[in-house]
């Protein structure tokens, strides 16, 4: 049946939520299926003649199958673009290589022009921009208490304090600062 | 909790003062602001399609954290205010962020449709600030060169469109919301239903966001 | 209805519905497409042939008005299956029937009679009386460790969605305080790391 390959891909989206390496075999599969069935209906829209309209049908079906096809196709690339973006909101503009191994190019081409937009939108908020991806949560305190997962090094704060992360270490420090450090691993957020 | 009389006189209020807030900016109190602000995000964050934004009101609140920040600097550190204020400004700004966050959120998510919307209103009275706008087209075109490059350019010409209509999706309206009456209204029609409701004032309703959406724009409601 | 998310050409739920089987009868010949009929040998599926073909081909031929096919209702809409979920619907093992049994049902093609209606209708009344054992088991979620293997893929969904609600109110209930959490990709990336190692 059509779009047998397609909707492997669809499959693959639906049982993981993590961006899987591209399915490069399988996508370009699909785009033979969609290039021969198109070339089998210009075959028979020529044989199709006043009184031998049949092949309209089959015409009207590999029709229908090309664009199922397509639509499996943009359905993958839309998803695997939206987690991406969601990645972005939530670990900021530099990507974990673990992930950029399993995009092609055209994809980080996206993440790049994506993130792009966001920084020019975020910029153009109030006197001198607003970083809408801090404050993620509703602020209850304003130092958390956490512990440093990896040596990351010397990190400066707003006001000028600098402090040593290393690992293993414990720091109180201001929330609103370490937020994107805990998201992205390097500090932990101690539970009192 | 404030007390119920005077918290729902209070909202009323301020919707008309968003409404006619570049006419009244100077008598909108810091309070009043951010009372609006707050109104606006729970607005926004509860109802599926995306609101008329409240530049102006974003932009007045993030001018009041620069004077805050500017004035926190003249204390010394260790005074007890230096942590409330800080907390306070932390909060504002929790508010915003996730206000605009949400819309944006929305944006992307429904961009060719909001797109098409705006098309169709004047500068004026656009629900996208022209940033957002900005940001939704860049958005859409940047998704349509993508599929270009991987898919659509290696297809049939009959189907290798980027077929605006088709993908473009629209929020659904009929979505159950919870609301506060802010003021009492009568004649409320539910879809699918004959019969016609009334509010109370101050009165709680869950009710499909269909029927109220206008009552949301214009402040008799309260997303909750 | 916004859990089935329908409308979106993007919908993977959609998309995985409409890969469901239905069984049609063409009325008309079809040259060149005998081969998708594993049976037959022919170049050309004849008239009055029967196969199985995906829901959102018969969907996309019945919009067209034009009579290529006959489609068969599901037997899981039949009235022999409609009488077991009547007596006791909250006894079916509705997954091993259909996983998506109420979105194929709200998703065949338009009839011109008002079967579809009763349909939708007759699919409301089970997700009601089923839904409260959902319910039941969102409160208590160790006291029917069986329910998830009856349960369709929306019902699933509702469950792990009240699931999580109850957590979040319980948590909201002891802290208040929301913990900053490490974002969950970087923690699969560090699970997988562990796993090489």
């Amino acid at each position: 049946m059509f779009g047998k390959e397609a909707i492997k891909l669809i499959h693959e989206l639906d049982q993981c939520e993590e961006i899987k390496p591209f399915n490069e075999a399988i996508f370009q599969q699909v785009l033979e299926e969609i290039n021969s069935l198109y070339e089998q209906n210009s075959k028979d829209v020529s044989t199709i003649t006043e009184t031998n309209t049949a092949p309209r049908n089959s015409v009207i079906v590999r029709h229908f199958a090309m664009n199922r096809n397509k639509r499996c196709l943009l359905t993958y690339l839309y998803h695997r673009l939206r987690r991406l973006r969601q990645i972005r909101w939530e670990l900021g503009s530099i990507l974990p290589s673990e992930i950029t191994a399993n995009l092609v190019s055209a994809e980080s081409h996206w993440f790049q022009a994506y993130s792009k937009s966001l920084a020019t939108y975020m910029r153009s908020i109030g006197e001198d921009g607003l970083n809408i991806m801090n404050d993620v949560h509703p602020p209850k305190s304003l130092y958390i208490e956490v512990r440093c997962v990896q040596d990351y090094g010397k990190f400066e704060f707003d006001d000028g304090q600098i402090v040593n992360l290393k690992e293993n270490t414990y720091h109180l420090l201001p929330r609103s600062q370490c937020e994107a450090l805990i998201r992205q691993g390097v500090l932990e957020h101690v539970s009192s | 909790m404030e007390t119920k009389n005077s918290e729902s006189e209070y909202s009323t209020e301020h919707n008309e003062n968003v409404s006619h807030l570049e006419e009244s900016d100077d008598e909108m109190t810091a309070e009043r602001a951010l009372q609006a602000l707050e109104n606006a995000w729970l607005n926004e964050k509860f109802s599926p399609e995306l609101l008329p934004h409240q530049l102006e009101l974003v932009e007045c609140m993030l001018e009041q954290i620069s004077h805050m920040e500017e004035n926190l600097k003249k204390l010394e550190k260790g005074d007890i205010r230096l942590n409330i204020h800080t907390m306070e400004i932390n909060r504002i700004r929790f508010i915003i962020s996730s206000y605009l966050r949400k819309r944006l959120d929305k944006i992307e998510e429904y961009a060719i449709y909001f797109l098409s919307e705006d098309a169709n209103r004047s500068s004026e009275e656009a629900f996208m600030t022209p940033a957002e706008t900005h940001f939704a087209r860049e958005y859409v075109s940047s998704v349509e060169s993508l599929f270009t490059t991987l898919a659509l350019q290696h297809m049939p010409r009959r189907i290798k469109d980027f077929e605006l209509n088709a993908m473009s999706s629209k929020p659904n309206l009929n979505k159950h919301v919870f609301i506060r009456a802010n003021k009492a209204t009568d004649g409320i029609l539910i879809p699918g239903n004959m019969n016609e409701q009334d509010f109370k004032e101050d009165s709680q309703h869950i009710i499909q966001y269909a029927a109220i959406a206008h009552l949301v724009k214009n402040g008799h409601v309260q997303l909750i | 209805m916004s859990f089935l998310n329908f409308d979106s050409y993007f919908s993977i739920t959609e998309i995985l519905v409409t890969e469901e089987r239905i069984q049609a009868e063409f009325e008309q010949s079809l040259p060149n497409l005998g081969y998708l009929c594993a049976s037959s040998k022919k170049d050309d599926i004849a008239p009055k042939t029967k196969l199985d073909i995906p829901l959102w081909l018969a969907d996309a031929l019945c919009r067209r008005g034009e009579s290529i096919i006959n489609w068969e209702i599901p037997k899981i809409f039949k009235d022999s299956y409609k009488e077991i979920l009547e007596a006791d619907a909250c006894s079916v093992e509705l997954c091993k029937w259909n996983q998506y049994f109420y979105e194929l049902g709200l998703r065949l093609p338009r009839t011109t009679t008002d079967d579809n209606h009763k349909l939708a209708e007759f699919l409301l009344e089970v997700f009601k009386s089923r839904f409260r054992i959902i319910m039941d088991s969102e409160q208590n979620p160790f006291s029917t460790p069986l329910l998830r293997g009856q349960l369709s893929t929306l019902e699933k969904k509702l469950l792990v969605q009240g699931n999580s609600g109850k957590l979040q109110l319980l948590t909201w209930l002891n802290k208040g305080v929301k913990h900053i959490e490490t974002s969950d990709v970087i923690d699969n990336i560090r699970k997988r790391k562990r796993l090489v190692v």
